[in-house]
């Protein structure tokens, strides 16, 4: 039997929109219908992960590179990881807050690739962002939201001139300042 | 990791990822919130702010298998503790 993140993945990697998920039998979610389960390891994932990357291997449906970029564009649904959330920071803005004690060691979260961006002409400079730079978008971003200019604006934002030293409240890194065109500005 | 900006981190020097600040929801993958634990109050103060960055983070960013990336405690974080990441 397919393990329970395996599933998931295979379906979006090959397109197929398989989807085998563990299902909690009827009876505990009525007993327990708001706790998210939350032990998921950083071990158990590797291994899992790495299960997907030989299955693809052994196939040889799709090249190495292009599994590991597909996966690092995907976000695997019904993690069991919850353990942090996003609120607002003393530092600035947004941040990300534990919701229970995290011992040393212990994964805490993942970074997502909503966008994976492929430097293939270089990083990028003042004077903008190469012509070979593509940019693969995770399967789980609705084509609509699939703003290549955005993602790349981003980019380029984040190489924005130094501020003078004299400068009252200069800023090492730029934000994003939207995402599509169809949101509203948010900054964090 | 050689570089990374508010919502990107790059994972190789021909790969980044970026996260959508408007998907705040799954705990699953909230690792594009964490903050510095300073702000880089000049950036001729660089050296300074980095060292400080470090000691006071309390997480870092590993890759898992190549094709995933995880936000790891490097000390133990007390429930309602902000979760915070070196400087690059």
């Amino acid at each position: 039997m397919l393990a329970p993140v395996l599933g998931p993945l295979l379906g979006v990697l090959l397109g197929t929109g398989v989807q085998l998920r563990s299902a909690r039998p009827t009876c505990c979610a009525a007993e327990a219908p708001d706790e998210a389960p939350d032990d998921m390891t950083i071990g158990e994932m590797a291994r899992q992960l790495a299960q997907v990357r030989a299955y693809y291997h052994e196939q040889g449906e799709l090249e190495q590179q292009h599994v590991d970029r597909n996966l690092l564009a995907s976000r695997i649904d019904k993690l069991r990881l919850n353990r942090c959330r996003v609120a607002s920071s003393n530092i600035h803005g947004n941040g990300l807050f534990a919701t229970r004690a995290i011992e040393e060691g212990e994964l805490i979260t993942f970074y997502p690739g909503d966008a994976v961006i492929l430097w293939l002409g270089g990083q990028r400079t003042e004077a903008g962002v190469p012509d070979e730079t593509g940019v693969i978008f995770g399967a789980h971003v609705p084509d609509e939201q699939r703003d290549v200019v955005a993602a790349l604006e981003y980019a380029t934002e984040a190489l924005a001139p130094l501020p003078p030293a004299s400068s009252p409240s200069p800023a090492c890194y730029s934000r994003v300042q939207r995402w599509t065109g169809a949101r509203s500005t948010r900054s964090r | 990791m050689d570089r990374r900006t508010e919502y990107e981190v790059s994972v190789t020097g021909t790969l980044s990822l970026v996260g959508d600040p408007e998907r705040a929801s799954d705990p699953g993958y909230l690792g594009h919130f964490a903050n510095d634990a300073v702000t880089c109050a000049s950036p001729y103060l660089r050296a300074e702010y980095e060292a400080q960055s470090r000691a006071r983070s309390n997480a870092r960013y590993v890759t898992v298998e190549g094709c995933h990336y995880a936000t790891l405690a490097t000390r133990a974080i007390a429930a309602g503790d902000e979760v915070l990441i070196p400087s690059p």
